[in-house]
């Protein structure tokens, strides 16, 4: 209905070493609304934190389009940029390496307000107290170091100073992963509030898929540098159609279920240096016949959302196919 | 019966399982600098019994992988001092000293850790590694070390010599894990303690990891000491659970029971504030305010869990509550009747 905030076009982050191509994001395609949450998940090396940081421009883009409001932001010089940095903002998931030891935490938070004209000399510190307000810190303890800080706490300051600049779209990589569970819930009730009072986006990257269906409205799953999976966050955790996904989903200890035998995921996850042919988890894949290795598939449309998987595309046609070949294609675990 | 066979299988499981192999008994921990001093581990007792995995957990800083360091006198020295009885087999290890400790670890009792990549050296070949290990504790070398090494790699999911000839930088993380499993079997320890060993994998690497390390428990009966913040990766793997917090146990049940009905209010409070990926929407957060208290060696005259509890009530103020049974294999540090942790709070 409304139109999208960020809109991503066969976006490509490639980059050349010695002897190769690392194609660390390969053909992305999504779109973000605004006041949504979209999870970008994946294993170490899928892609996910590299697409985030192209985006920032932190990382080259080697082909595609990103649009913000209807605006490129891609292929843009560094001036150009800068208006839409600001509507950007990249919180990382180490907060201690990423404020300044040497700063106060006014000081932190002061200068985004600063540069970006969102404050005066005059009322930046009533600003600050403000921001501390919002995510939930005494604004006495502005006068602070980071390191008297617990992790928790730099969390919130972060987020303080990436909201400093009144962004449309958080980009938050791994915001939670280093903190303790009891903590990790603190972040995650305070990002949701912040979204409903500022009507903020996220694009949510983590690789804890119980955090993704507490906090996301929709889940992209990526695969060696492309998204093999992008679904409403309830349907995908109800019934995930791609063989990848399924498999992930399946390989998460629950609380709610103690030492049931099944058989993990075998092998590892190929180098974006060397993506398999055709499907790329075709090696890995259960389900994998005779056109996987030979064709890529397509994002073909399944119930609220698109799968990267011939099987999706098949069902439509002729359900039977799917069944035959699951049972012809076990083949021998090495594990 | 301090020496063991290679690779011969325990047979005598059934007459094992009541068998307590490690006891634990009033373990404290202190660290001294000279700033100040921190009991980081305070009173600790358990056992684990032959052939029982036993999942230790908790937030940061709660104490369990300084125990863990401990059982193997592995404690930061001078500055952390270790009190207490720790008994492998009815045999006092504190006070040993190290030349006899040195026999136990790695060969009786053995480690794995949540970095693969920082306990194997990067320099030495995978087969120097493991060839080390097997030339300290058994005396192996040339073809018959190498025969054992490729037995074991086999065991753990690397086939092929090729590997032996790798260094540590040219396999991916799931399979240094492996490696150091490997290493860590070699000598067909009694106890393997596991701290975290799954932490820096993804999922689905882990479940790999899980079922490797159900395999080979079930396969030799052997005890894993299972070290983990994720009460997933418990209810996966372990019979038992401890939980521990600001360096205390607070609570201590069969897996099952402690997921379903934890008797303690920071153990429920734990399983609250964990988004769960078999509830719609994740089910509800409960955060934990607040943050765990400083440990000194100063008695405390509270629960330590009071300031953040939402149970928490008079009583909780007037010292520390003990240890206590509640019920079947059931322990609780807590003084809320039982019966009203099965409302929520």
């Amino acid at each position: 209905m409304s139109a999208p905030l960020l809109k991503v076009r066969d976006l490509r982050v490639h980059f050349p070493t010695e002897h190769t191509l690392v194609r660390a994001v390969d053909g992305v395609d999504f779109e973000l609304k605004a006041g949504e949450t979209l999870a970008l998940v994946g294993e170490s090396g899928c892609g996910k934190s590299t697409l985030a940081r192209a985006l920032v421009g932190l990382n080259p883009i080697t082909s595609g389009s990103a649009e913000l409001h209807g605006q490129r932001i891609t292929g843009l010089s560094r001036a150009a940029l800068r208006p839409f940095r600001r509507e950007l903002q990249l919180v990382f998931q180490d907060p201690h390496a990423s404020l300044n030891p040497r700063f106060t935490i006014a000081e932190t938070l002061a200068e985004p307000l600063l540069l970006h004209g969102k404050a005066t000399r005059r009322d930046v510190d009533a600003k600050v107290c403000e921001l501390l307000g919002q995510v939930g810190l005494d604004s006495e303890l502005r006068g602070r170091y980071p390191h008297e800080f617990s992790g928790g706490q730099r969390q919130r300051i972060s987020i303080a100073r990436a909201l400093a600049v009144e962004p449309k779209l958080l980009l938050c990589d791994e915001v939670t992963s280093a903190l303790d569970v009891s903590i990790q819930a603190q972040i995650l009730d305070l990002l949701r509030s912040v979204q409903q009072k500022l009507g903020l986006s996220y694009l949510f990257i983590t690789h804890d898929l119980g955090v993704v269906r507490y906090i996301a409205h929709r889940v992209a799953v990526m695969y060696v540098g492309q998204i093999v999976e992008l679904r409403d966050t309830e349907s995908w955790f109800e019934a995930p159609e791609h063989p990848y996904t399924k498999a992930l989903l399946a390989s998460i200890p629950r609380v709610s279920r103690a030492h049931i035998p099944r058989k993990p995921l075998a092998g590892e996850v190929p180098s974006p240096a060397h993506p398999p042919s055709g499907c790329r988890f075709h090696p890995r894949c259960p389900q994998a016949f005779e056109r996987c290795p030979r064709e890529m598939p397509e994002l073909y449309p399944v119930p609220t959302g698109v799968s990267r998987c011939f099987l999706n595309q098949a069902e439509r046609a002729a359900p039977a196919v799917a069944d035959s070949t699951q049972a012809s294609s076990n083949s021998a675990s090495r594990l | 019966m301090n020496q063991q066979k290679p690779s011969a299988a325990r047979d005598e499981s059934a007459e094992n399982a009541e068998k307590t192999l490690l006891s634990v008994r009033d373990l404290s921990v202190t660290f001294r600098s000279r700033e100040r001093t921190a009991r980081a581990v305070e009173g600790v007792s358990f056992d684990v019994r032959a052939g029982e995995v036993v999942g230790l957990v908790g937030e940061s800083g709660c104490g369990k992988s300084v125990t863990s360091l401990a059982l193997l006198g592995l404690q930061e020295k001078p500055a952390g001092q270790l009190q207490g009885s720790i008994r492998l087999a009815g045999r006092e290890l504190v006070g040993l000293p190290e030349s006899a400790l040195r026999r136990v670890r790695g060969n009786r009792i053995s480690m794995i850790f949540q970095d693969p990549q920082t306990s194997l050296n990067p320099y030495l070949r995978i087969e120097d590694q493991l060839g080390e290990v097997l030339e300290h504790h058994l005396q192996l070398r040339g073809s018959a070390a190498r025969q054992r090494m490729l037995e074991m790699l086999s065991q753990v999911g690397i086939p092929g010599e090729e590997r032996l000839r790798a260094y540590p930088h040219q396999l991916s993380g799931g399979m240094r894990q492996r490696v150091c499993i490997a290493m860590a079997l070699l000598c067909d320890p009694e106890l393997l303690i596991a701290d975290e060993p799954t932490t820096m994998l993804d999922v689905t690497i882990q479940a790999q990891i899980l079922e490797l390390l159900r395999s080979i428990r079930a396969a030799r009966q052997m005890s894993i000491l299972f070290i983990t913040h994720d009460l997933g990766v418990v209810s996966e793997l372990c019979d038992r659970v401890i939980v521990m917090y600001a360096g205390r146990i607070v609570e201590q049940a069969p897996t099952a029971e402690l997921l379903h009905t934890p008797l303690h209010p920071y153990t429920e409070a734990l399983l609250q504030s964990t988004p769960r990926v078999d509830v719609p929407g994740g089910g509800s957060l409960h955060p934990i305010g607040g943050l765990p208290p400083r440990l000194t060696l100063k008695k405390l005259e509270e629960c330590a869990f009071a300031p953040r509890c939402l149970r928490v009530r008079e009583g909780c103020r007037q010292g520390e509550p003990a240890l206590v049974s509640a019920g079947g294999e059931r322990l609780r540090r807590c003084i809320v009747p039982v019966e009203e942790m099965a409302v929520l709070p």
